[in-house]
């Protein structure tokens, strides 16, 4: 009786996992998912905890290539370079373009499309089905290696990408997927071009900003890095510094983007 | 010939309520081939006859420019539950700053900042300008909240308190240059910025910070309305 009890949880268990991974992830294709983990932001608030909490997700295992950015451009006319409006792209959008909807010899269709301002890269998610990663989900699935999702705890890791920070990037951006994956399947999170988050605007380390102070003297650089939960994340200041410069019509030649989605669950029922 | 132009001008508040009806109402009979000039006519003349010099959009160019901040479609609630958008503000310098009703510290002395804006415009143009509170708070600042926000703090009719969804409020945020993120213990810590649009949506100044000098803001505002 007790043994057939067992069981039944047992198999009402799985049908839950299943129900979970079929109606939530769905595995969509060219998206990796990320499990729940915990983020430790660079600067908290004096009141706050240290780490924030990140519920599963999906994210793009490649950065946005610019093949994948023509399709969008072909279906959005005001989104071509010719047509675009200034308040959401500065002038050097798609600038290594050969025209509106042909990408021409200076770079590689496989390779990530850059140039793009943000209000750009958040029309093209909304167009994908998909959003842009909040900062949170990126750095979290930026900590991983190839090995270990604490990979930030691996100083060899640590070291590989500090190289990248330090090396100026290439003139002519490799194609996406060249090198290996971290644990979770997702490539080129670090090594190939920066990537805007959609709260992008929520770093607010900028000399400008030291004037103009909120709430907490913690989010302002003031200090240097005193306040910082993790003051050997170099890699992580560099991010939060290129952020907090950034403004949303900007575009950059090796500042690109990839989607994520939210996992919908559908309330399976897991009662036994 | 009769231009469309107003269309895109729908007056925000109540006060433009009988101009805006007189718009929709030209609108439908545009729209309706077989309706009678001489009734047309009589649509228009509604529209003449009630001129409401704050929805006036002669200072509007005729078409948007690129750099204006009316090129965005984010949708807004003001805080009579009025849906808008930025541009049917279209036709007047405003002066927009972001905030959040709860906010203890940064937004009282901001809005303290934007009363002695308005105090400094001279009086006879002093309600052409719209003051346009944004809230960072799209759960807690709903349009009742906001409503109640303007009743404590003696808001006048050229002010208006905006409700949006937490994509536009990002989105305004990065239009005007606004930095804030959510706190884990609830509230916003943020950057402050009042900004001046000109009658056609495109920043003509901003002022970073707290406990400025109005006379600049005020002056540039003036000066918009040929003062």
């Amino acid at each position: 009786m007790k043994i057939s009890r067992v069981f039944k949880f047992l198999v009402s268990c799985f049908a839950c996992l299943v129900a979970v991974v079929s109606s939530g992830s769905e595995i969509v294709p060219g998206m990796a998912l990320i499990p729940a983990g915990r983020y430790t932001p660079l600067f908290r608030g004096a009141r706050e905890t240290n780490y924030v909490e990140v519920a599963a997700f999906l994210l793009d295992t490649v950065p946005v290539t610019n093949a994948r950015y023509l399709e969008f451009v072909r279906a959005n006319p005001k989104w071509r370079r010719s047509t675009v409006v200034r308040l959401f792209a500065d002038e050097d959008y798609l600038k290594d373009w050969a025209a509106d909807l042909e990408i021409g010899s200076t770079v590689a269709p496989d390779a990530p499309v850059t140039c793009v301002p943000w209000f750009a890269a958040k029309a093209f998610a909304a167009w994908a089905g998909r959003r842009l990663p909040f900062t949170a989900e990126w750095e979290y699935a930026a900590a991983a290696s190839a090995t270990r999702a604490d990979g930030l705890n691996d100083p060899a890791f640590v070291a590989q990408i500090e190289r990248w920070y330090t090396t100026p990037s290439a003139p002519t951006l490799a194609s996406v997927a060249q090198s290996p994956p971290n644990i979770y399947g997702v490539y080129d999170l670090h090594g190939l071009v920066w990537e805007w988050v959609a709260d992008f605007s929520t770093a607010m380390v900028t000399g400008d900003s030291r004037g103009d102070a909120g709430l907490d003297r913690s989010l302002f650089c003031a200090g240097g890095s005193e306040n910082a939960t993790d003051r050997n994340n170099f890699p992580a200041f560099m991010r939060y510094g290129l952020r907090s410069s950034l403004k949303a019509n900007y575009t950059l030649h090796n500042l690109g983007f990839r989607c994520a989605k939210t996992i919908e669950l559908t309330t399976p029922k897991c009662i036994p | 010939m009769y231009s469309m132009k107003p269309l895109n001008h729908v007056c925000p508040d109540a006060l433009c309520a009988r101009r805006s009806k007189g718009i929709l109402l030209s609108f439908l009979l545009l729209a309706t081939p077989q309706i009678s000039p001489a009734l047309r006519a009589g649509a228009e003349k509604t529209l003449e006859a009630k001129p409401h010099s704050w929805c006036s959009n002669a200072l509007a160019p005729a078409k948007i420019s690129e750099r204006s901040l009316y090129n965005s479609d984010a949708s807004w609630t003001t805080d009579r539950g009025v849906t808008i958008k930025l541009a049917s503000f279209r036709g007047r310098p405003q002066i927009v700053a972001m905030f959040f009703s709860t906010c203890l510290s940064a937004c009282p002395v901001l809005l303290n900042d934007l009363q002695r804006i308005a105090e400094k415009i001279p009086e006879t143009v002093r309600t052409n300008v719209q003051f346009v509170l944004i809230s960072f708070d799209s759960e807690g600042d709903t349009p009742p909240v906001l409503a109640k926000y303007r009743q404590q703090h003696a808001l006048p009719e050229n002010w208006s308190l905006l409700h949006g969804s937490p994509e536009d409020v990002l989105e305004i945020a990065a239009l005007l240059g606004v930095r804030f993120r959510s706190e884990a213990q609830g509230g916003f810590a943020h950057s402050n910025m009042i900004t001046l649009l000109n009658p056609g949506g495109e920043i003509v100044l901003q002022q970073p910070g707290l406990n400025r000098d109005p006379s600049e803001l005020a002056g540039a505002a003036a000066k918009l309305l040929g003062r």
